[in-house]
């Protein structure tokens, strides 16, 4: 049995009499990797400081390892937090500011250089600690930020958008640091983003919000193949969207679909309440194999991406649809060609409009 | 380009000539006598107990002000920066307000207010608090602090505010976030990351509050060293211990003002305010907030209320208030010979002085930016010296130099008078046009160029809109200054017929009768001037208002 580190209840926030927070609820494990992913300005920072204590909540509860933490100082929480642009003291040097959370709680002087320099192992930070932190790199800052907060063994670590200030490359690099270093101490971390390729890499737990609140709660695995909405759906990898209706149920759990691009057919998990629906697949959800729910297509355009290629290819009706196949079929498409493809039934996703 | 360097020359000897000739003259008469190498001008001024005595009071006397506006500005900072409470920007302005009247004319009101038979002790012996009065004034030196702590301390203020502005309010909360209380944050992060800002603000509050002339003279306290030097210009070329005692003003200002500014290079760490999500937060206990403001501003202002009331007073004796009111002093300001003269005079001399820095700073901003000539490095430096000279050193090295030739400050002071108003401006204009022209790109210059236009038009359709708004405000606020400048005027204007404001109002508070009223009238004239121009420069500069009050 997973046991339970945090959970949040009902947390309600607004600014100047705005909403910003509207009834958010939900509870994270020991060990978890928590991302809360959503589009910039729908809350998640704010939520993210009112677990630290920084902004206080209108509504709600936070406990923390079984402790009612609502009204409790930002610095009576032990809790970790590594802002966005790090907030490193440009008056101390890498070695103080880690250090800075023990001396604090007046450890040893022993002591302390003992853990910073395990600390500095760990963040591979050794040769760098005498420097100021205007001396480092924008990747090495981060580090430290990292390492000022865990050292201090905090009871979970929040995360805001620790990697949006680094380019492409260092982001990738430090996401595998952040794995790894979230598997040797086994901390509890809880992650804002909004970007989906952070949260489906990182993430062991995924939360979606939008507009203040909270839409979907779970695995990437989950969230990727059954989305609770268009919104999750779309916002979480590409996805090709039909609008139908279910004319007939063929047999248990089998539907039979009327669209504007023909009949299809559908493997059925949930019966929606609805007979009008949205008929979804993911781009690499086809196969050439066809039998069943085919469509019939020209190629509008190519991208050539190294693991895959992407298609788009525009119907007689003049719907768009992205397909993802094998790079290595790069040379038998060409642009205007027709493309016959079909759709799995076992892997459409059936929405409620 | 041999024009260019023509320009460059001109203006570079200008500077050598009216700032540092004056400083290397000064250094000659307290180093050499009959041509050798000697200290015995400096033993025998130290030998001196009364001048030991006064470079030890304006020693106290800064460091004692520097604390006191400290007491003021910095929570006052603070709370501007971290609370939102309605009226706030409005307080924000009222709280500027006492640095529009120089302590110095401010003086004479709060002598009625705090003398032995002042406002205050009335009003103690009829609550029955006390049964005799008390000299609160005593020597002076009591009542010089008072004035100086409310007229400065909005420039710790406004420094500790502009070093808050530039502070990422998540470096604190990172400290609490690793389990700091309110005081260990305070102590390790914010004091040590606004420390540049508080240090930069001691050292213009130190330099000011020791070079003041104004007001020891208001409260006729003779042991400072202002005072000492002015007292020594009657016999400038019989005694050379003036020299010295200004040599020692300009080591302890230069010193102080290269350390601070490697203190500041070293340490300044901008952090970059990043917009945390309300940061300002809501103050709970609003009358708290509110009655302790109020009440620190009325304070603040009394020197300025008691101006007023005792330019309306007809007779004030005995009373709190003024028993009797009336506008006589301002008729007199406005039609008698010696105050028409010095608001004649004061405006003239400020228009002028306010020109020439205007046209020289945005030269010498423009040449320092966008031309590409060798040695432009020392037109930088030379342009910075004034803020190294206080007025009483230039005024007095003008009356070393010039005295006997033909710009004798004894004769006719005008070009000094002008020349000492615009130099002692000059940097700020300098700075002003200096950081609107990096911030002006180079290739909207280009773009205007490529179109066909020439250098004059350019400069009219482009550069100048671009930039005006900044030296505008810059020029008012240098313009306010001359206005109500004192040190300069009260050594350099000698003869009745060339006295600024600053000369009229000194001499009409040592008149008895109606003297101090008339001088309070006119007080109150250049102070709501000074008002006028700095409520427009804060208009335009909006926070940037610190920038001039600041070093580094």
């Amino acid at each position: 049995m997973e046991r339970e580190i945090l959970r949040v209840e009902n947390i309600e926030k607004k600014f100047d009499g705005k909403e910003v927070l509207k009834n958010i609820s939900f509870t994270v494990y020991e060990n978890d990797f928590f991302f809360i992913l959503g589009p910039s300005g729908c809350g998640k920072t704010t939520f993210l400081r009112i677990i630290a204590g920084f902004t206080q909540p209108d509504r709600g509860r936070i406990i923390l390892n079984k402790k009612d933490i609502t009204n409790l100082p930002p610095n009576k929480r032990n809790i970790g937090f590594v802002f966005q642009n790090y907030a490193l003291w440009p008056h101390m040097k890498v070695k103080e500011n880690i250090a800075y959370g023990l001396k604090i709680r007046k450890y040893t002087d022993e002591f302390v250089k003992r853990k910073v320099e395990e600390m500095l192992e760990i963040t591979k930070l050794k040769e760098i600690k005498d420097l100021y932190p205007n001396q480092i790199s924008g990747g090495q800052q981060q580090r430290v930020a990292l390492a000022r907060a865990l050292i201090v063994d905090p009871l979970i670590l929040l995360l805001d958008e620790p990697l949006s200030n680094l380019d492409a490359k260092l982001r990738d690099e430090l996401r595998r640091e952040l794995k790894r270093i979230h598997k040797e101490t086994e901390k509890t971390m809880i992650y804002v983003t909004h970007d989906q390729k952070e949260a489906m890499t990182l993430s062991t737990n995924i939360a979606i919000m939008k507009d203040k609140e909270i839409i979907q709660i779970g695995s990437p695995y989950e969230i990727y193949t059954n989305p609770k909405n268009l919104f999750v759906a779309s916002f979480i990898g590409e996805i090709n969207v039909i609008k139908g209706k279910i004319v007939e149920k063929i047999k248990e759990n089998l539907v039979k679909i009327e669209t504007d691009e023909g009949y299809f057919f559908s493997d059925l998990y949930k019966i929606p309440n609805s007979k009008d629906i949205f008929l979804c697949f993911r781009p690499e959800s086809i196969t050439k194999e066809e039998r069943i729910n085919v469509i019939k297509g020209r190629l509008k355009e190519y991208e050539f991406l190294g693991e895959t290629l992407k298609l788009s290819i525009i119907t007689e009706k003049g719907n768009i649809f992205k397909l993802s196949i094998s790079p290595y079929d790069f040379e038998k498409y060409r642009r205007g060609e027709n493309i016959i493809f079909s759709v799995e039934k076992e892997k459409f996703i059936i929405l409620e409009e | 380009m041999k024009k260019k360097y023509f320009l460059f020359v001109l203006i570079s000897f200008f500077l050598i000539y009216f700032l540092l000739y004056p400083v290397f003259h000064i250094f000659i008469q307290s180093f050499f006598q009959k041509g050798k190498f000697t200290l015995d001008v400096f033993k025998l001024t130290i030998g001196n107990y009364i001048i030991r005595k006064s470079i030890i009071n304006s020693f106290l006397l800064g460091i004692i002000v520097v604390f006191t506006t400290s007491i003021i500005g910095v929570p006052l900072a603070f709370i501007f920066d971290r609370f939102y409470f309605k009226g706030k920007t409005i307080l924000r302005i009222l709280f500027l307000l006492p640095m529009i009247a120089s302590p110095f004319v401010s003086g004479i009101g709060i002598k009625q207010v705090i003398s032995r038979f002042g406002s205050l002790n009335i009003l103690l012996l009829k609550l029955g608090i006390i049964k005799n009065p008390i000299s609160f004034l005593g020597s002076g030196f009591l009542g010089i602090i008072i004035l100086q702590t409310l007229h400065l301390y909005p420039i710790m203020f406004l420094n500790i505010s502009s070093s808050l502005n530039n502070f990422d309010i998540s470096t604190e909360e990172a400290s609490y976030n690793l389990g700091a209380s309110w005081f260990q944050t305070f102590l390790k992060i914010t004091f040590p990351l606004i420390l540049p800002g508080y240090f930069s603000a001691s050292s213009i509050i130190f330099i000011w509050s020791i070079t003041d002339l104004g007001t020891p003279l208001i409260f006729e306290y003779n042991n400072l060293i202002a005072v000492r030097i002015y007292n020594n210009i009657k016999d400038i070329n019989t005694n050379p211990t003036g020299y010295a005692l200004v040599f020692i003003v300009l080591f302890i200002t230069i010193s102080l003002f290269i350390f601070t500014k490697k203190y500041i290079e070293k340490t300044s760490y901008t952090t970059g305010r990043i917009a945390t999500l309300h940061s300002e937060k809501i103050i709970e206990r609003k009358f708290l907030l509110y009655s302790s403001l109020f009440l620190l501003l009325f304070i603040s202002l009394i020197p300025h209320i008691t101006l007023l009331l005792y330019s309306f007073s007809k007779k004030w004796f005995f009373s709190i208030l003024p028993s009797q009111y009336t506008d006589e002093y301002y008729k007199i300001v406005f039609t008698h010979r010696l105050t028409k003269t010095g608001i004649f005079n004061s405006l003239i001399y400020s228009s002028i002085s306010t020109t020439i820095d205007i046209l020289l700073g945005f030269f010498i901003g423009y040449i320092l930016v966008r031309w590409k000539i060798k040695c432009k490095g020392l037109l930088d430096i030379l342009s910075m010296i004034p803020l190294l000279i206080p007025g009483i050193v230039l005024a007095f090295g003008y009356v070393g130099l010039f005295s006997n030739t033909l710009l004798d400050p004894i004769k006719n002071p005008v070009f000094l008078i002008i020349l000492s108003y615009s130099l002692r401006r000059l940097p700020y204009i300098v700075r002003t046009t200096y950081s609107s022209l990096l911030q002006l790109n180079e290739n909207l210059e280009e773009a205007s160029y490529s179109l066909g236009a020439d250098d004059i038009t350019t400069f009219k359709r482009i550069i100048f809109p671009i930039v005006s708004p900044g030296i505008f405000a810059g020029g008012i606020l240098a313009f306010s200054f001359s206005l109500m400048e004192v040190s300069c005027s009260l050594i350099l204007a000698v003869r009745e017929k060339f006295y600024p404001i600053s000369k009229v109002i000194y001499i009409l508070s040592g008149r008895v009768t109606d003297g101090p009223n008339t001088a309070c009238a006119l007080g109150v004239f250049g102070m709501i001037i000074t008002g006028i121009c700095l409520f427009i420069s804060i208009k335009i500069f909006s926070k940037k208002i610190g920038d001039f009050f600041r070093i580094g």
